[in-house]
């Protein structure tokens, strides 16, 4: 049984509250505070969220059961007080991330210098690579599409996928091997 | 799942990033339990790669995915952008409510709890049953020792001996009266220390016998109450009290004729 597994049994049987919440706290803060950090900007808010998460959490730990990870079961916490509070202001928030991508001019440079020429090009290209792509093994292909569409990191594939990084890096460098094959370097 | 279910699009409805609960590409997102499901890995393999395919296209999708798994995630790879001054800061909020965020009492809690609201409840109602009993009881105490306005008291002559239907020989004690006095006029010749009383029903028998009675003034008090003797027709017998029972006359000294009527 590890920390958090005894801190919590020690929490619903009611045991040294105070050390046993520190645990918790200490554990999942960080999670809890990016949560609220991506979907309210005010900054007392978000510390107000993340204050009013891990009380609920106190409060109704004889909720969790156990069936579900601990940290899923703080995640639903976290979004039903996000929610509550989110009707509660009737204010919708804008994510930070959007913001910045919004903001961000220098995302964009490529297309608006590209020539007509190569606008042509690249969407060929991206026509055969999806069509080749299309042709690999199952996992091969999702892996593949999420590293090029979602440009997420060998981590994140296996996290999304429930695959292992190193299954995720294996696949990933047979695709690349099967797609230089059939289209030349394929740049990812 | 018996969990609530909150669709994907609540939640990116009011983060502003999804404007219909639709993906970029048109397709719904699927619920925020599904995901969750998902995670777990509790849904059927053909669902799983459903869902796969609906995270290549949906970003929103996959950085719920990605958050879900961030909650999960040891915490040596957990600190990334994690301020400790806030962490400490919010820490200190908290701590001061951890103890008043206590959960419910647990079941053995909760029914030692109800056996001592029982407990509590059943002496509180002993002590107000008892209270109740001791009340009534002071209560007849009280009413049978407190001073009446109207106290019945009734002379009986030894003249009324003569006739039980003359006025003398009734007595007729009224509703509110719960005790009552008799007073014997004695003969002039009288002069002994004491005397005791015997009532004697219709039939011979004696039903009440009072002794130790002081004269005064030639004349014998006999304080009586409703519960001392029932209502009906009484020789009620005079004896003087000097001597040991062997010695005791047989023969009263006087005898009064009493008819008792409780109003």
């Amino acid at each position: 049984m590890d920390e958090v597994t005894r801190a919590i049994e020690a929490l619903k049987r009611g045991e040294d509250r105070e050390r046993n919440s520190r645990i918790l706290f200490d554990r999942y803060y960080g999670s809890v505070q990016r949560f609220f950090a991506k979907r309210v900007s005010s900054y007392e808010d978000r510390l107000d969220l993340t204050q009013e998460t891990f009380l609920r959490v106190y409060r109704g730990i004889e909720g969790f059961r156990g069936d579900s990870q601990f940290g899923t079961w703080l995640f639903r916490v976290a979004h039903n007080t996000f929610l509550k509070w989110s009707m509660r202001k009737r204010v919708v928030t804008t994510p930070l991330e959007s913001e910045l991508e919004e903001g961000d001019a220098s995302k964009e440079p490529a297309d608006t210098e590209s020539t007509p020429l190569e606008k042509t090009l690249d969407a060929e290209r991206s026509e055969l690579l999806l069509e080749a792509v299309g042709e690999l093994p199952e996992q091969m292909r999702k892996c593949t599409l999420l590293r090029i569409e979602q440009d997420l990191s060998y981590r994140e594939i296996g996290a999304v996928l429930h695959l292992s990084t190193e299954t995720v890096k294996v696949h990933l460098f047979q695709a690349r091997k099967k797609l230089r094959t059939s289209l030349g370097d394929v740049g990812f | 799942m018996t969990t609530e279910v909150i669709h994907i699009t609540t939640l990116l409805a009011a983060t502003g990033s999804a404007d219909d609960g639709q993906t970029s590409t048109g397709q719904e997102h699927p619920s925020l339990d599904t995901w969750i499901a998902y995670h777990e890995d509790r849904l059927p393999e053909a669902e799983v790669s459903k869902l796969q395919e609906h995270l290549i296209v949906c970003r929103e999708c996959v950085d719920l995915i990605l958050e879900i798994e961030g909650f999960n995630t040891p915490p040596e790879e957990d600190a990334e952008g994690v301020s400790d001054f806030e962490k400490a800061a919010v820490w200190r909020t908290v701590q001061p409510q951890v103890a008043a965020a206590a959960p419910r009492p647990r079941f053995p809690m909760a029914l030692a709890a109800s056996l001592l609201v029982g407990v509590l409840g059943l002496s509180a109602w002993n002590a107000v049953d008892s209270h109740r009993e001791i009340t009534s009881l002071q209560q007849k105490v009280s009413s049978l020792t407190a001073p009446q306005a109207n106290a019945a008291i009734h002379d009986l002559l030894p003249g009324a001996t003569r006739s039980l239907r003359s006025a003398g020989a009734t007595f007729e004690v009224p509703p509110e009266a719960n005790q009552f006095t008799l007073i014997l006029n004695l003969d002039r010749d009288f002069d002994h220390d004491a005397y005791r009383v015997r009532f004697v029903d219709t039939e011979g028998a004696g039903v009440l016998e009072v002794g130790d009675l002081k004269p005064i003034d030639h004349t014998v008090t006999i304080g009586l109450g409703r519960q001392s003797i029932e209502p009906g027709e009484y020789s009620v017998e005079l004896y003087p009290s000097e001597g040991s029972a062997t010695e005791r006359s047989t023969t009263p000294a006087e005898t009064y004729r009493l008819v008792l009527v409780y109003g």
